[in-house]
């Protein structure tokens, strides 16, 4: 049996990098007793498997996991025994039983939904830098990567970005293997656009789902019925 | 609003390298309401968060202290130096990881000693909390600040900066201290001399303020003397008789980020009586006291549980010396492996049965195999008490190509006692034994793919050891060596590392020093020595200037062959040898002769069994079971 299940990785469990982050799920769930199924070979691992890895620093209410067992669980009887043995800032929010036969998780999610937040940006000055955004055909900024730095056209890959709030965006951009767009390039592209924007300090990235979006008519879906 | 240390610490967390190391937040952590305990320890370990969290004792300490309900322990490391920069950028003190708690609100700051480059780290961490670095400026209101661990053995060289230092097992000695330090604090926490006075009584504990240090004209130590009625002239070390009485910690804090050994952890025993000369850790953790292997079984079963961990490891100094190793190692493996949990032994012996025994615990994909003959000649090994021979050497290898490996670590120490020019080619031989080896087992197509690394390390001299008479050898000789084992060397299969010589130069400097080095400590770290034993931090030019600006001759420490009768700043800080034997194991390694392991063989009459009244404790097998696993003494 498998279950796919939204995690949430939240207050300082953000500054765990994704390899932490799956080392902590894997041992919570070795102490949750629950039955699970384990990859063969000479270094037995739990089989689960990540939708997506997330930024060192960025919180998160929509990470998703498939997991495998060797017999069936209960979405909320597994949900109450992972997370009694998960630390707090660990939660598994939602389980399901994942579609049969289904792509994986990884290869099913090009999609992200983000919270950022600023400091010192007037609601105005960000709503008009938004809008230019959304109205530009080129949003060219620096990514940095392991082999140095290069420009990019973020653009094409933010599908919507909108304003929540003063000091708060809301950004639905690529993830996955096709191309990421990271949270701190779309603030870096909207300080390009708005001068009043050069001092906001942004202080946080929280992600809020991932979504299987189609890119002829952009309809997103959850992960859940894939 | 202003703003929490918490929130301050959240603030600059992005912008340092591994956050993770400062969170918290790990599963098992302790975190206790302040109000409701009498005594709050801050355990601060002087190095990063993944070597801190990877030591054994302290997750044993931190479970003792906790395990009381009068008391709280929380943990602090050394921040990293970006850490550490944006923490002084901020105003944002030592902290603890359980509670955002400045470490200055405890009671106690406990120092663990493991490692005597990290010294320096130690007045980072007391710098940070705000606490004043030297004892004698540290007043009823700050913390007391102790520190243990094998360096405790000779802590001259932090004199001026603890007011407490522990010897021994701090198992039982920990709840000694918490005691009196509560009493003195319920009395109306007056004058902290009287607080010192006491901790001087407790076994085990060493206040160095409470000795006065005198010097003969040549600088040699003259005499330590009490300056008090009722200080001991001698301070004996903490010892626990008997391990399966004190209880180990089956809930161990899992960290959420890489540490160095990342694995559940079982002592099976305590120290050592192979007698290896140049060994500190074999002198100072005496007799060899074992757990039994029910017991052990039980924390391996509860701890895997508790944790989550995939590995297991049965540690101690030799744990292929455990009398039940053969059935404690097959009945945790054949029970944990359905649990997708290895067991893993820490270190190989250099002997077939050893290399059979890792062998048949590893279920991973045999990776490579690390033997360490310490020594490249018979002689030397004679010479150093090592006492493997080249036929357990040949065998070892063989075993292990046998049984898969294809790599095979060999570790040995430059500069040993009476070392020659043909000890340095005999290390270089051993490289070669290896493919040799390899090809006759594996035929030399298969013989191509092996790899032999051969890592050497510089010879430190350390106290309480029969060793503790010689000198270092000179950094330039030292590094003569390294290169001389090179040339001999030519195969493409072998990889030569070795360790630099300057770090080990000032380690001797640390291990040997007196009360006048901790002069130049204060200075190194004023001149911004910090993590000196990690490679990219260490400064060997600037340790030469810091001990030059306090006056320290590091020759004097290092280079000098000191005489049997000589003063030892760690005389008055005992493990429980006698100089005596000391001496005469001296004599008898200069005659290449070998000494017994009193396990097995006669007692050598070392003198720590009387001292303190223990008993060496072995704990064998109930019985033979059908489930032993395959190990073969000889290769056959």
């Amino acid at each position: 049996m498998r279950l796919r299940i939204r995690l949430a990785k939240l207050g300082l469990a953000r500054f765990l990098s994704h390899l932490d982050f799956q080392r902590v799920v894997e041992r919570g769930l070795r102490r949750a007793e629950l039955p699970l199924a384990f990859t063969q070979g000479f270094n037995p691992h739990p089989r689960i498997s990540y939708a997506s890895a997330l930024a060192t620093g960025t919180s998160s209410e929509g990470e998703f996991i498939d997991v495998d067992l060797t017999e069936p669980v209960e979405p909320e009887v597994f949900l109450a025994r992972a997370n009694a043995a998960l630390p707090p800032d660990v939660r598994l929010l939602e389980a399901r039983p994942a579609p049969e036969g289904g792509e994986s998780l990884m290869a099913l999610i090009n999609a992200a939904e983000y919270r950022l937040r600023l400091e010192g940006a007037g609601e105005a000055a960000l709503r008009q830098a938004v809008d230019r955004f959304m109205k530009t055909e080129h949003v060219v900024v620096t990514r940095e990567g392991p082999s140095g730095s290069r420009p990019v056209d973020i653009r094409p890959h933010v599908y919507r970005l909108t304003v929540d709030g003063p000091g708060e965006l809301r950004a639905l951009v690529q993830t996955g293997s096709q191309g990421n767009v990271r949270p701190e390039e779309v603030v870096a592209g909207l300080r390009q656009l708005s001068s009043e924007l050069a001092e906001a300090e942004f202080l946080r990235a929280h992600r809020l789902m991932l979504y299987r979006r189609d890119p002829e008519t952009g309809v997103c879906a959850e992960p859940w019925s894939l | 609003m202003t703003e929490t240390l918490r929130e301050r610490i959240e603030r600059v967390l992005p912008r340092v390298s591994k956050p993770a190391r400062y969170t918290g937040g790990e599963w098992n952590a302790v975190v206790k309401d302040h109000a409701a305990v009498d005594v709050k320890v801050a355990w601060t370990f002087p190095d990063a968060y993944e070597v801190g969290m990877s030591h054994l004792g302290s997750l044993i300490m931190y479970h003792q202290i906790n395990r009381r309900e009068d008391a709280c322990c929380e943990r602090a490391y050394a921040p990293w130096t970006d850490m550490e920069k944006e923490m002084r950028a901020e105003g944002i003190p030592l902290f603890t990881l359980e509670t955002w708690t400045p470490v200055r609100d405890f009671d106690i700051l406990a120092f663990p000693l493991l490692y005597e480059l990290t010294y320096t780290n130690l007045l980072t961490c007391l710098d940070l909390a705000g606490v004043p670095l030297c004892a004698a400026d540290r007043t009823e209101a700050d913390p007391l600040v102790i520190a243990g661990g094998p360096c405790a053995f000779n802590c001259e060289p932090l004199a001026p900066f603890l007011d407490v230092a522990v010897l021994g097992d701090g198992e039982e000695v920990i709840h000694e201290i918490l005691d009196t330090y509560k009493a003195w604090r319920d009395e109306g926490r007056k004058d902290r001399r009287e607080l010192l006075r006491r901790m001087a009584r407790i076994t085990g504990c060493y206040v160095p303020c409470l000795y006065e240090v005198t010097y003969n004209p040549d600088g040699t130590i003259k005499e330590y003397r009490p300056t008090e009625p009722g200080v001991p002239t001698v301070v004996d070390r903490a010892t626990v008789k008997d391990l399966d009485r004190i209880d180990f910690p089956t809930r161990p804090v899992v960290p959420n980020t890489q540490i160095v050994f990342d694995r559940a952890q079982v002592e099976v025993f305590r120290g050592c009586t192979r007698g290896c000369r140049f060994c500190h850790a074999g002198y100072i953790t005496r007799p060899v006291r074992e757990r039994s292997p029910e017991i052990v079984q039980r924390l391996a079963r509860e701890i895997v549980q508790n944790t989550g961990y995939s590995e297991l490891s049965l540690v101690s100094l030799s744990t292929a010396d455990y009398t039940d190793v053969r059935q404690t190692v097959s009945r945790l493996s054949d029970e944990l492996q359905c649990q997708g949990v290895n067991v893993t032994l820490p270190s190989t012996r250099v002997d077939a049965f050893s290399v059979a025994l890792a062998d048949a615990v590893s279920k991973v994909r045999k990776g490579s195999i690390t033997l360490a003959p310490e020594g490249g000649s018979a002689r030397i090994r004679r010479v150093i008490n090592k006492t493997v021979s080249d036929r357990d050497i040949r065998d070892a290898m063989r075993a292990a190509f046998r049984s898969g490996y294809r790599a095979v670590k060999l570790y040995f120490i430059l500069g040993l006692p009476t070392e020659t020019d043909a000890d340095l080619e005999a290390i270089a031989e051993k490289g070669r034994w290896a493919l040799e080896i390899a090809e006759e087992e594996l035929g030399r197509q298969e013989a191509r793919k092996v790899r032999v690394t051969i890592s050497v390390s510089v010879f430190v001299p350390k106290p309480h050891t029969p060793f503790q008479f010689e000198p270092q050898v000179r950094l330039e000789e030292a590094r003569r060596r390294q290169e001389y084992i090179k040339r001999f060397l030519k195969d493409r299969r072998i990889d030569y590392k070795y360790h630099e010589a300057d770090v080990s130069h000032i380690e001797a400097l640390l291990s040997l020093g007196d009360r006048r080095v901790a002069g130049a400590v204060l200075r190194a770290w004023q001149m911004g020595a910090r993590f000196d034993g990690w490679n990219e931090h260490f400064d060997y030019n600037l340790w030469l200037r810091a001990c030059a600006e306090a006056g320290v001759d590091v020759a004097f420490y290092t280079y000098r062959r000191k005489g049997y009768g000589e003063r030892f700043a760690w005389d008055h800080l005992s493990p429980g040898i006698s100089r005596e034997w000391l001496i005469d194991d001296h004599r008898r390694a200069m005659a290449e002769v070998e000494v017994d392991d009193c396990r097995w063989e006669n007692c050598d009459l070392c003198g720590v069994c009387m001292r303190y009244d223990v008993l060496p404790t072995l704990k064998p097998a109930g019985f033979v079971g059908e489930d032993d696993i395959a190990v073969t003494d000889s290769t056959g």
